[in-house]
């Protein structure tokens, strides 16, 4: 499987566009937490033909639990990260197969942080590091430990997705769910044929 | 966008998803790609039931599903199998945005749907020939 090319094509402006939405969702929360502001907290949730609530009309406290879930979605994409390093410093050998891997968290980690304030952050206290040992000696079995991660990660993406209020975090969350999906199948598929070789041989 | 409005989106999609899969099984060699063959015939499948799915679902919440146009566009002139895989691959994008945007334009047991729906298709993607992305289904990110 090719390395995503896709990650690095992004361009900034475009992103910066997308991000102003969770930017603007961590503004409201920051200010109704700390009482600053109260003007859009009041705003009517909006009915529809089908009776379901339309996401994206957001109020103050709906952002704040959705900055909240973007601070727990954050740890979870952290703590990824750290296996995915770690795995990396294991196994030097898997660190190209891996670049991509590492990258997609990279994106994650960067656009849910922006939607963090520090202050959050602070509070839901320091980044997790994956416990030393945890990473299997045999390459293959590690690369299949990631992948399972990678599963877990997704399952847990898609309650996170479901309970957004915003309707634009959720379509992040979703995306990002269905990243760690395409990794899950993609690293196990990549342990299954490095299992299958005598030695080396997996780079790329 | 309402929920309404999204599941019409994501079954227009569908429609086109069926018809072109259904192009491109039609091209395939069974016995020269056997392997595109097969992954062929499982979209067809996998997109045929979501579209009775969504068409079942926009009924459910009061509309009338849109129905299919007469044609559509095969995305690339496809004739080789690297050209059919493209092709399908093409699909698979239009189809993971069209979910990532009723993620975003529906709540609870459908969001959880399109959740299925969009990870589906960017998985299906890799055995079409992409590489997993950071943001799939989401062109900006």
């Amino acid at each position: 499987v090719p390395p995503p090319s896709s990650v690095s094509r992004a361009s900034r402006l475009s992103r910066r566009s997308a991000v102003a939405g969770l930017a603007a969702l961590a503004a409201t929360a920051a200010a109704t937490v700390t009482g600053g502001c109260t003007g859009t907290s009041a705003r009517p949730v909006a009915a529809t033909s089908t009776g379901a609530r339309t996401p994206g009309r957001t109020t103050g406290a709906d952002a704040s639990r959705d900055v909240a879930l973007a601070a727990t979605v954050l740890r979870g994409e952290q703590r990824m990260l750290g296996l995915v390093q770690a795995t990396a410093r294991r196994h030097p050998r898997l660190r190209g197969r891996l670049t991509g891997t590492r990258a997609a968290h990279r994106a994650h980690t960067a656009l849910l942080a922006r939607a963090v304030p520090r202050s959050v952050r602070r509070a839901a206290g320091a980044t997790p590091h994956p416990r030393p040992g945890t990473v299997p000696d045999d390459p293959a079995h590690a690369l299949a430990a990631l992948a399972r991660a990678e599963a877990r990660l997704a399952r847990a993406g898609v309650e996170h997705a479901v309970q957004a209020r915003s309707g634009a975090f959720a379509r992040v969350l979703g995306s990002m769910t269905a990243a760690a999906a395409q990794q899950a199948t993609a690293l196990a598929a990549a342990s299954a044929s490095s299992a299958g070789q005598t030695s080396g041989g997996t780079g790329r | 966008v309402t929920p309404l409005e999204a599941l019409q989106r994501a079954l227009a999609g569908e429609h086109a998803a069926v018809y072109v899969y259904g192009v491109l099984g039609g091209r395939v060699s069974s016995s020269g790609h056997p392997d595109l063959a097969g992954r062929l015939t499982a979209g067809y499948t996998t997109h045929r039931g979501r579209r009775d799915q969504l068409t079942a679902m926009v009924r459910e919440a009061g509309g009338e599903p849109v129905a299919a146009s007469v044609s559509y566009q095969v995305p690339t002139a496809a004739v080789t199998a690297g050209q059919l895989e493209a092709a399908a691959r093409v699909i698979e994008q239009r189809c993971a945005e069209v979910y990532a945007q009723a993620v975003g334009s529906t709540s609870r047991a459908a969001r959880r749907w399109a959740l299925d729906a969009l990870t589906d298709a960017a998985v299906r993607q890799l055995g079409l020939g992409a590489g997993p992305a950071a943001f799939p289904g989401v062109r900006e990110l």
